[in-house]
């Protein structure tokens, strides 16, 4: 882990891992970028909106037996809605995504593009828009697109693997199985990436560390 | 980041009226409708946008926005009221929401309360088994039909407007119905449960009892109806064993006398009846015959022997004969009876007048007149007899309790089909 | 809706007696009063053309 100071506020920052180069100041939402030659600012992100969601950076859970932590959030926008995306960092130095979107959880890793073949995956690759029903398949598993849009970030928080600036635009694409798999696409100008995983809910994640909501009981879900 | 509490409701201010309008799922909300005026607002953004400005109060729910309370195991909440219709039936929809469990469904329609929990992965379809969710089987229970929403309260995770359009398809299973909604290349799949009248007041916090437009009481309608048909056929059946019990008519003691057709008034007595209840009825007979194009005026009096009050009836025995273009025709009868309703106790004389009359169409016939059969005396037999039976009394009272039962199970039916 | 049967219930028992009682005491509003002006015509004779 290594300390830095805001270059903008002089706040202390603080960046775990070398994969993990972007961190959002708490004090002044600056986007900081560590360096070899040190860290500079690079944006900023606006001021995340309220909400209630459970989830808070230093939630812990564990996922398919490996623990893991909560340690940085974008939060996307398109014109019908918003969602959190959660940066999550399994013990063993591996990282992942969990999406909160319409009170459910999706949990997911990058893949491989080579895991990744199909028409939908044609599309994507050639720029090309992909519409509903549209099929690739993940590891042997025919999977359709169900959801595409243009997300926005809207603010973000934490530590993050990409620069993610208020205003930052992506073409994302959500596939669905009809196993447990869930997949999403994102492409940002040339360069997609696969996010593959499944459905979870906080009890199959053994969450704890959640936040603490006026009116409601936590729930503690056994390790 | 430490975990403080964190309010769970965030104030809206509704740009149309001012209001100040509670969100309770932040975050998650994208529509919100403003519980005073009724304006749909997008609250996507930061900045809260108005979608429809309307200016209507909103309608008062049997299970308000806001009711917290565990329902099948779970902590919840209502946010959002839908109502919506499909081939003329309407159902309501409550959506329910936890911070940390997400949305699910209570649905309320006319065969119930159900609960609806979206599902994340699709059924999938083998041919021989069906549809399948897991290891359930589900089979096609109704084409598909569009559901439109009629009405909207509270606040949805999606962009709601009244009108919208989604076309629905049902799946019949073992314990649960699957229900798929489409609109343009989505589609939503939901399991549905039954839930128990009880189990909703629970978690609403109403008495049962107080659930009265609780949708489960509509089937049980039906069988209400089955419960009034029993109680109407059992009072018709008293009705009518009543008016046997009560009916014990004394023997007719005959008393004859002859008339002479436009001829004298006769004055008889003919015969005395005795009545033991306080009130009784009366029925006074009389019967003549043989003749034809003939009436007999008959005034009747019943004459108290103590109090000398009396009572006054008359009847007629008649009858007419002809022939005309389509053939001969004949009216009258050559009996008669009158009731009396409620004579008081006591010993009565039945007094009769008689006076028989020739009839014909020119006023007077002439004497010879070949219609007349008889010019001779008719003899005329009458006779007064303690009971009646009012069957115009018993048909009254019949529709009064079997109407009601066939009415509300005429308005069931055609609720049902 | 127990309500509404008991209510239901009541009105049978109601109307049970009321016919009861008229039936006992011989009353009715349909009782004869022998050809009148009630039925609409005054004077004999069949009805027919």
């Amino acid at each position: 882990m290594a300390a830095a100071s805001c270059p903008q506020c002089g706040a202390e920052i603080a960046f775990r891992s070398a994969a993990l180069p972007v961190r959002v100041c708490a004090r002044c939402q600056t986007l900081v970028i560590r360096t070899d030659t040190g860290v500079i600012a690079v944006g900023h992100s606006a001021t995340l909106p309220f909400d209630v969601s459970p989830i808070i950076l230093g939630t812990t859970g564990k996922y398919e037996g490996i623990g893991f932590e909560v340690i940085g959030r974008v939060r996307w926008g398109y014109p019908l809605g918003s969602w959190n995306e959660w940066l999550v960092q399994f013990v063993d130095g591996g990282t992942g995504w969990l999406a909160e979107a319409s009170g459910a959880f999706m949990l997911t890793q990058e893949s491989a593009g080579s895991l990744v073949s199909g028409g939908a995956a044609e599309k994507l690759a050639h720029g090309g828009e992909v519409i509903v029903g549209d099929q690739l398949t993940y590891r042997g598993e025919a999977l359709r697109a169900t959801d595409i849009k243009t997300a926005t970030c809207i603010a973000s928080e934490g530590e993050l693997p990409f620069k993610a600036v208020s205003g930052w635009s992506i073409y994302s694409v959500d596939f669905k199985s009809t196993g447990a798999t869930w997949l999403s696409a994102q492409r940002d100008g040339d360069d997609v990436t696969f996010y593959a995983g499944r459905y979870v809910t906080l009890a199959d994640l053994h969450a704890a560390n959640l936040r603490a909501i006026e009116g409601w009981a936590m729930p503690r879900y056994t390790a | 980041m430490s975990s403080d509490v964190v309010p769970a409701v965030k104030a809206i201010t509704c740009p149309n009226c001012g209001g100040s309008v509670a969100m309770r799922a932040a975050g998650h909300t994208v529509s919100l409708v403003c519980t005073y005026c009724g304006s749909t607002l997008d609250v996507a953004q930061p900045e809260v946008k108005l979608i429809s400005a309307m200016h209507e109060a909103a309608a008062e729910l049997e299970l308000p926005l806001g009711s917290h309370g565990v329902l099948r195991g779970i902590e919840c909440e209502i946010v959002g009221y839908m109502r919506r219709s499909a081939a003329g039936e309407t159902w309501e929809e409550y959506l329910l929401f936890n911070p940390y469990h997400g949305y699910c469904w209570l649905m309320a329609d006319d065969t119930g309360w159900t609960l609806g929990t979206m599902l994340t992965t699709d059924p999938h379809y083998e041919p021989d088994r069906g549809l399948l969710v897991g290891n359930d089987r589900f089979s096609a229970s109704s084409t598909a039909t569009t559901a439109v929403v009629d009405y909207v309260l509270g606040e949805f995770y999606w962009r709601v407007a009244v009108g919208e359009t989604v076309t629905m398809e049902t799946y019949e299973g073992r314990d649960a119905t699957l229900s798929c909604e489409r609109q343009a290349d989505e589609s939503n799949w939901a399991v549905i449960t039954p839930l128990k009248t009880e189990e909703v007041a629970t978690f609403a916090g109403i008495e049962s009892s107080a659930m009265a437009a609780a949708p489960d009481e509509k089937t049980y309608m039906f069988g209400h109806v089955t419960e009034f048909m029993v109680l109407g056929v059992v009072a018709s059946f008293l009705m009518l064993c009543v008016v046997f019990v009560f009916h014990n008519p004394s023997q007719p003691n005959w008393k004859n006398f002859t008339v002479t057709p436009d001829g004298a008034t006769q004055t008889l007595t003919v015969n005395q009846i005795t009545l033991t209840r306080n009130s009784e009825p009366v029925t006074i007979h009389s019967y003549s015959d043989g003749f034809e194009n003939m009436w007999i005026d008959l005034d009747y009096s019943l004459i108290n022997r103590q109090t000398q009050q009396r009572v006054d009836v008359s009847g007629t025995v008649e009858h007419y004969t002809g022939r005309d273009s389509d053939g001969a025709w004949s009216e009258g009868s050559y009996h008669n009876e009158v009731t009396v309703a409620a004579v008081p106790k006591g010993t009565y004389d039945v007094v009769v007048e008689a006076a028989a009359h020739r009839w014909s169409a020119k006023g007077v016939p002439p004497p010879s007149d070949p219609n007349s059969f008889a010019t001779s005396d008719l003899t005329v037999q009458v006779a007064a007899t303690t009971g009646a039976v009012f069957w115009s009394n018993f048909w009254l009272a019949l529709t009064c309790v079997l109407a009601p039962p066939l009415l509300f199970w005429y308005f069931s039916r055609s609720r049902k089909s | 809706m127990r309500t509404s049967s008991i209510i239901f219930g009541v009105w049978c028992a109601v109307v049970l007696g009321v016919f009861s009682a008229a039936t006992y005491t011989g009353n009715s509003p349909f009782a004869d009063a022998g050809r009148n002006d009630i039925h609409g015509y005054g004077y004999y004779g069949p009805m027919h053309k």
